[in-house]
């Protein structure tokens, strides 16, 4: 079933569906909102700067 | 800085800033909005190539510090070669085979031949993409429309306040925050409707 997100903009949505988007998309916009928050994406982040910084030392 | 044509061009435009200090905010930022999928991804891949066997975090975090490192430094996503969906799924997958023969003697080899193409996609993973690509257009939505329209877009519909209070709030009526609410959603709708968007949404 085609998400009511992805109906043509001309079409009109209907309050239940309405309110379905918005759920959706305030779950998706907590989830990204302080993701430096969580112990893991921080271990992460640290990784990744790490092994950037090796790369531009030793390309 | 002009506006990105496509929806997801976000995305390329994330990889492709010039300068150090924009590109060093360009992989935290794609980190931000993609990780718990990258996340899901890695640990569903290890559990397929293992038996099941539970991932340690700190394999799976070395996994996506490398698929970050990889999509920012090595390989190139080319959008009209495929779905980034599918893109980032090979290049975890690629990873965690890496890492599995590292930690193996050779002439044990955790995947023989033909057994090391990624598994197929867990609802868990499919669910956190569809989340993190949700994040994508409301970052695509809050660079196509004005700073203001976003910030009431962002209290009313983002963060659950009514629309009594954002207009008490803003110090305005509340048939300015219904009107620009109205505006916003039809904005982020056309956005939406990008092919890409869709493409990427379904599994």
């Amino acid at each position: 079933m085609k998400h009511p997100l992805f109906k043509s903009p001309t079409d009109k949505l209907s309050p239940s569906e309405e309110a379905a988007i918005t759920q959706e998309l305030a779950n998706a916009y907590r989830q990204n909102e302080t993701p430096e928050k969580q112990p893991e994406f921080k271990r992460i982040i640290e990784k990744v700067g790490k092994r950037i910084l090796e790369e531009e030392c030793n390309p | 800085m002009p506006l990105p044509t496509t929806s997801l061009s976000l995305l390329s435009r994330l990889r492709d800033e010039g300068d150090h200090a924009g590109w060093q905010f360009s992989w935290k930022r794609f980190l931000e909005l993609y990780h718990e999928p990258l996340t899901a991804m890695a640990a569903g891949i290890y559990r397929h190539h293992t038996g099941n066997a539970v991932p340690p975090p700190q394999a799976i975090e070395d996994v996506v510090a490398s698929v970050v490192v990889d999509f920012f430094k090595r390989d190139r996503f080319d959008p009209n070669r495929g779905r980034l969906r599918t893109y980032l799924r090979l290049l975890t997958n690629a990873r965690v085979v890496d890492m599995l023969r590292k930690e193996k003697p050779l002439d044990h080899d955790p995947m023989p031949d033909g057994e090391e193409k990624p598994p197929k996609e867990t609802p868990e993973e499919a669910r956190t993409f569809q989340q993190s690509l949700l994040a994508t257009l409301i970052e695509d939505l809050r660079e196509h429309i004005p700073l203001r329209q976003f910030e009431i877009f962002e209290m009313v519909k983002l963060k659950g306040a009514s629309p009594d209070e954002a207009a008490a709030e803003l110090g305005v009526h509340r048939g300015v925050i219904d009107n620009t609410i109205y505006k916003v959603m039809s904005r982020l709708r056309e956005i939406a409707a990008n092919p890409e968007y869709q493409e990427e949404y379904y599994s």
